[in-house]
């Protein structure tokens, strides 16, 4: 059986980094993004089973991501992994259509890899 | 005859009219039938003394007689109108000169009083004159889902709501400061409203840039400490080879004052949101015991760990209630997460409610070590930890009471602690439905 793919947008190298190493331990193949811009360009050249996808970028932020795959009526689930606390926040992420609103500080790695897993496990 | 041309006689009875005028060419048109007026009796006397000189004494006679009475009754009928007059536009120009926008609106949705400010704000022309129907003014809303306002009942049953805007015809929408009262109508059993209401565009923009610094600083404080959780949780799950005995507890050490100093975090946050006052309190329908089950559960790790007996009991009935669940939430987590960490292994911990028609009590009630009796009177303030809980290693940052008594207070409810030191503790709390 194939890899599920799973593109990682996230401009913080570090935790790019430790996501990266738990989802590949866990058997998923991984690919990053540092921005959003850059996840856009990776969206259109390849498919992906999941987004992994942070909110506060340079050059082009997590919302405006959203809303362009939205645009494109992209199919693929988006977890939004951020440390953006507030409520708000979660609605208009939810509204532009991202399936879960994870916030890393208050989410083990460990949870994080499982929805992971439960989700791909329904497509 | 000087009686009758007195000027008070006629310039009495135009003041009061020019009083009630407001225009130049109104007051202009006054002065000119004044002066008219005051030249009829001039005229009268010089036709009278040419026609007949011997009988003007007597003509003279009643005619000041007449004339002198009328005038008196005119100046005192002509004074009290000037008085009225003066303080019907003492508070007509009182409410002129109101910055805030003043709109009484009738129980059939007429606008019975509008001033200029609220005419600028609602963008109605200064001249317009009522009445004209509340719904001409624009279109106003409450509360975060935008409550379309249409009828006066309406107003008064959104009077507690704050976030209210005013869409103007022309399409500019203003963010409104708004206070909103019953006012008795001249109709028996009927009541009109009375709003008064001013732009809250710079509030709105203070509001929001404290958001934003409370956004950033949630942001920039919780990135490094999720990345370092995440790599000490690498490491303790061996993903970057296996560690010694001696490593795995270091690191354990690391990972748990991570995990405090994250928690610290989050209590700093919501503390600092509660005293910028960026805490919205949306209130919904919520069913107490699931919102008490789920916080319950949510410490089911540490209860055990601790082999906690826990038990959740609710009277029959409704038991829902009109309430803020995410504030209530983090009440529960904080009244729960005391239980938990301050009940010895193998406590008791029971939770029990009921809902009146219009209040509902629910009692948390542990084993645990209680709060010495001297120091139970600050248990609401900022930072307070009990003498006999500081003493051991037991994490905690002291805001947890303090904010759930703010919460609980923004709820409209109460709290109560009872607690004995080394029996345990019962907190009641009361909240409206």
């Amino acid at each position: 059986m194939p890899h599920k793919k799973i593109l990682i947008v996230e401009d913080e190298q570090h935790m790019a980094h430790v996501m990266e190493l738990k989802l590949t331990n866990a058997g998923y193949e991984t690919v990053i993004a540092k921005n959003g811009e850059e996840a856009l360009e990776r969206v259109a050249e390849r498919s992906f089973d999941l987004i992994l996808l942070d909110l506060v970028m340079p050059v082009k932020d997590g919302f405006a991501v959203l809303e362009e795959l939205q645009k494109k009526s992209f199919r693929a689930p988006i977890f939004v992994v951020t440390n953006l606390g507030q409520e708000e926040d979660a609605e208009r992420v939810k509204k532009l259509g991202a399936k879960k609103y994870i916030i890393k500080s208050e989410t083990p790695l460990s949870d994080l890899v499982s929805l992971v897993a439960a989700e791909l496990s329904q497509v | 005859m000087r009686a009758l041309s007195h000027p008070s006689f006629l310039s009495t009875l135009a003041s009061f009219f020019l009083s009630q005028k407001e225009t130049r060419s109104e007051r202009r048109l006054f002065h000119a039938l004044t002066g008219v007026l005051a030249l009829v009796p001039v005229i009268l006397f010089f036709v009278l003394f040419f026609k007949n000189p011997l009988a003007l004494k007597f003509h003279l006679f009643l005619y000041a007689l007449t004339l002198g009475i009328g005038s008196c009754a005119a100046l005192c009928i002509g004074w009290l109108l000037r008085v009225v007059g003066r303080t019907a536009q003492r508070e007509l120009l009182f409410l002129d000169s109101i910055a805030d926008g003043v709109c009484v609106v009738s129980h059939a949705g007429d606008v019975l009083l509008l001033n200029p400010a609220g005419k600028m704000l609602c963008g109605i022309k200064e001249k317009e004159r009522h009445p004209f129907s509340f719904a001409s003014l624009g279109v106003f809303s409450c509360g975060i889902k935008k409550r379309l306002i249409s009828l006066p009942e309406d107003l008064l049953a959104c009077r507690s709501i704050r976030n209210w805007t005013l869409q103007r015809h022309d399409g500019h929408i203003t963010p409104l400061l708004i206070s909103i009262a019953p006012l008795p109508s001249s109709h028996e059993g009927e009541e009109d409203v009375i709003i008064v209401f001013r732009d809250a565009t710079e509030e709105k923009k203070i509001e929001q840039a404290k958001d934003d610094f409370v956004s950033l600083a949630s942001h920039q404080l919780r990135t490094p400490l999720a990345t370092l959780q995440w790599y000490l949780e690498v490491l303790l799950a061996g993903d970057a080879g296996a560690l010694t005995k001696k490593q795995r507890s270091y690191v354990t050490i690391l990972s748990q004052t991570a995990r405090r100093m994250n928690a610290l975090v989050a209590s700093l946050l919501n503390l600092s949101r509660m005293e910028l006052d960026t805490f919205l309190v949306e209130k919904s329908r919520v069913h107490l015991p699931t919102l008490i089950k789920e916080k319950c559960s949510e410490l089911k790790t540490s209860i055990k760990e601790k082999k906690l007996r826990v038990r959740v009991a609710f009277k029959q009935g409704r038991n829902w209630i009109l309430t803020d669940p995410r504030l209530l939430g983090i009440v529960f987590q904080n009244i729960f997460s005391n239980a938990c960490k301050y009940t010895p292994p193998q406590g008791a911990i029971s939770v029990s409610g009921s809902c009146t028609s219009h209040l509902c009590i629910i009692t948390v009630r542990d084993t645990g070590r209680g709060i010495p009796a001297e120091e139970q009177h600050s248990l609401f303030t900022k930072f307070f930890r009990a003498g006999n809980i500081r003493q051991d290693d037991v994490n905690g940052s002291g805001l947890g009471l303090f904010m759930t008594k703010k919460i609980i207070e923004r709820l409209g409810g109460e709290i109560a602690i009872e607690s004995r030191e080394g029996k345990g503790t019962t907190v009641k709390l009361s909240l409206p439905l």
